[in-house]
């Protein structure tokens, strides 16, 4: 399966999610490498892993403030920190569920994990430059990263 | 109830929402010679409707027996004595065929679930198509989500792959397979091999005004009921884009071991200080594309001025790699460059479309990272053989010495 088809189906994933559960489409933006760098985590990160003939890592982070309006989008008064750990998870979900869905014969994917620290570090493959899809929904920016070993 | 082996067309045919109508409306047809099991199943009511029939008549007997012993005198008791004899006959023969009646609907309705869950459960795509060419109500919950059609009933399956495919030819040749496959003298078997859409490359138009590209594999069988207007072609349609892309994969794979040979007597060739040159280079072209890419963009114009910041990265760089003979080089640059280049040409552009540029770009960083390595490697093999040489050379000369003294 090409690197081109399986970023193709993350990206849809998560333009799904917001156009279903959000009711408000997200835009892909322009993606690109990250060099030499970690991608930059935000606030809360979902984070699933893959193995199997490629081993790799999907990630979805964002900050606190988009999540609080994603989620009185959704008519949810309820901003507290586990809330918007479980929204975030969720987001995580429709990753790893999509994943299962399309590579189940090639990927074993992993139950998602949850980050809440910019710093915390994330194990990226040896020798594989993590691709960086900035989300835009509103005034508000997202990342999908995407990096899988070979 | 009819045996639940009987074939996909006749399940299909039973009416799709069960009602007490339609198991009238089986009972009133006429059992006919080509439906055995049918007639069949029919005969306990026939002769329930039979005794129903009859019942009247007993009635009218016993209601005129009544009104004889009235005449006698108790008038109104005989009345009343006729009548509850009336509705004590009546009664076990109404709930007899009562309960036939709600069997019979049960045994439908249960059929119809099966079915239901059949189709439901299907991974393929099951569909019918009649004889005008267009699709029954019949058809998988997977057909629709694989051809993303909402309502496919009754829809020409001509317009279904007009807004699929991406060429007149293959759609005309669908259409003549289909007719043909209809035609009473035709040789199904023969035909098959004819099937234009065995694997067919679609195209769906996504809300984001981008379009996903699928592959997909149909196949048709006709199906013959027991009239000739039951008579349609099944089709099937399974999405094989997975097998499709991991086959291109594999082939790219095998290319890619095939092409190591000549990367290896590339470097062997190449002049060492040009080569180590041409890859810094290259690195900086793809920093300098990369840094392109992530910087910020609004509107069209900027995301058209940043593909031609990389193309103009990555063509500095298509001419040192010709100019240095490196084949596996050019052919790659070539690759993201025919991308840019298409992109560039496009007036919309959105951030979905910049995704085989940056696969591209990623491939040619690990490439020049792997030629760099091999190139290190070949070094370290030079220098290491110089040394066995000087190393050689210098046991030979030591040897050589004391001969040539004790000449002397």
């Amino acid at each position: 399966m090409s690197s081109e088809h399986q970023l193709g189906v993350f990206v849809d994933s998560v333009m799904h999610y917001f156009e279903n559960a959000v009711q408000q489409p997200a835009a892909c933006g322009i993606p690109h490498l990250a060099v030499r760098t970690s991608p930059q985590l935000a606030d809360y990160t979902g984070v699933v892993r893959i193995s199997g003939q490629r081993d790799g890592v999907v990630v979805f982070t964002a900050p606190r403030s988009m999540l609080c309006v994603m989620l009185m989008c959704m008519q949810d008064t309820d901003l507290s920190h586990e809330h918007l750990c479980e929204l975030v998870g969720k987001i995580a979900d429709t990753l790893s569920g999509d994943a299962q869905r399309n590579f189940r014969h090639q990927y074993s994917i992993s139950v998602r994990s949850m980050v809440y620290d910019r710093n915390a570090p994330l194990v990226y493959p040896l020798h594989a430059r993590p691709i960086v899809i900035p989300i835009a929904w509103r005034s508000y920016q997202a990342r999908l990263v995407v990096c899988l070993g070979s | 109830m009819k045996p639940q082996s009987q074939d996909w067309t006749t399940l299909a045919d039973l009416p799709s929402a069960p009602s007490a109508g339609s198991a009238s409306r089986s009972e009133r047809s006429a059992p006919s010679a080509d439906s055995g099991a049918a007639s069949g199943a029919v005969t306990p009511t026939a002769g329930a409707r039979q005794i129903l029939l009859a019942l009247p008549f007993v009635a009218i007997a016993v209601f005129g027996c009544g009104l004889l012993a009235a005449q006698g005198g108790a008038a109104l008791r005989g009345a009343l004595a006729g009548g509850a004899v009336l509705l004590a006959l009546l009664l076990p023969f109404t709930l007899y065929a009562r309960r036939e009646a709600r069997e019979r609907f049960n045994d439908a309705a249960a059929v119809r679930r099966q079915l239901a869950n059949i189709l439901g459960s299907l991974h393929e795509g099951l569909f019918l198509i009649g004889r005008d060419l267009r699709l029954s109500t019949t058809g998988s919950a997977s057909m629709r989500e694989m051809l993303r059609l909402g309502t496919p009933a009754a829809r020409r399956f001509e317009d279904v792959l007009r807004a699929l495919l991406l060429d007149e030819e293959t759609l005309a040749a669908a259409v003549t397979f289909l007719q043909l496959l209809w035609a009473d003298q035709a040789d199904e078997q023969a035909i098959e091999p004819l099937n234009p859409l065995s694997q067919v490359e679609v195209s769906f138009a996504n809300s984001r005004g981008g379009s996903e590209r699928r592959f997909l594999s149909f196949s048709f069988r006709r199906v013959s009921g027991s009239r000739p207007a039951d008579d349609a072609i099944l089709g099937m349609v399974s999405d094989v884009t997975g097998r499709v892309l991991m086959a291109r994969e594999l082939e790219q794979a095998q290319a890619d071991a095939d092409s190591q040979v000549d990367l290896l007597l590339e470097l062997v060739r190449a002049d060492p200080l040009a080569l180590v040159a041409f890859l810094d280079d290259a690195d900086e072209a793809f920093r300098k594309s990369n840094a392109i890419l992530s910087a910020s963009a609004i509107g069209q114009p900027q995301l058209h001025r940043k593909l031609m910041g990389v193309l103009q990265q990555m063509d500095a760089i298509t001419a040192e790699a010709e100019a240095l003979s490196i084949a596996s080089f050019s052919q790659r640059l070539r690759g993201i460059d025919a991308v840019l280049t298409a992109l560039c040409a496009r007036t919309s552009l959105i951030g979905n479309d910049f995704l085989p540029a940056v696969v591209r770009l990623d491939e040619l960083m690990n490439h020049a990272a792997t030629m760099r390595s091999v190139h290190q490697h070949i070094v370290l093999l030079r220098a290491a053989s110089a040394a066995l040489a000087a190393v050689d050379e210098r046991a030979a000369s030591r040897t050589a010495a004391p001969a040539a003294l004790g000449v002397t």
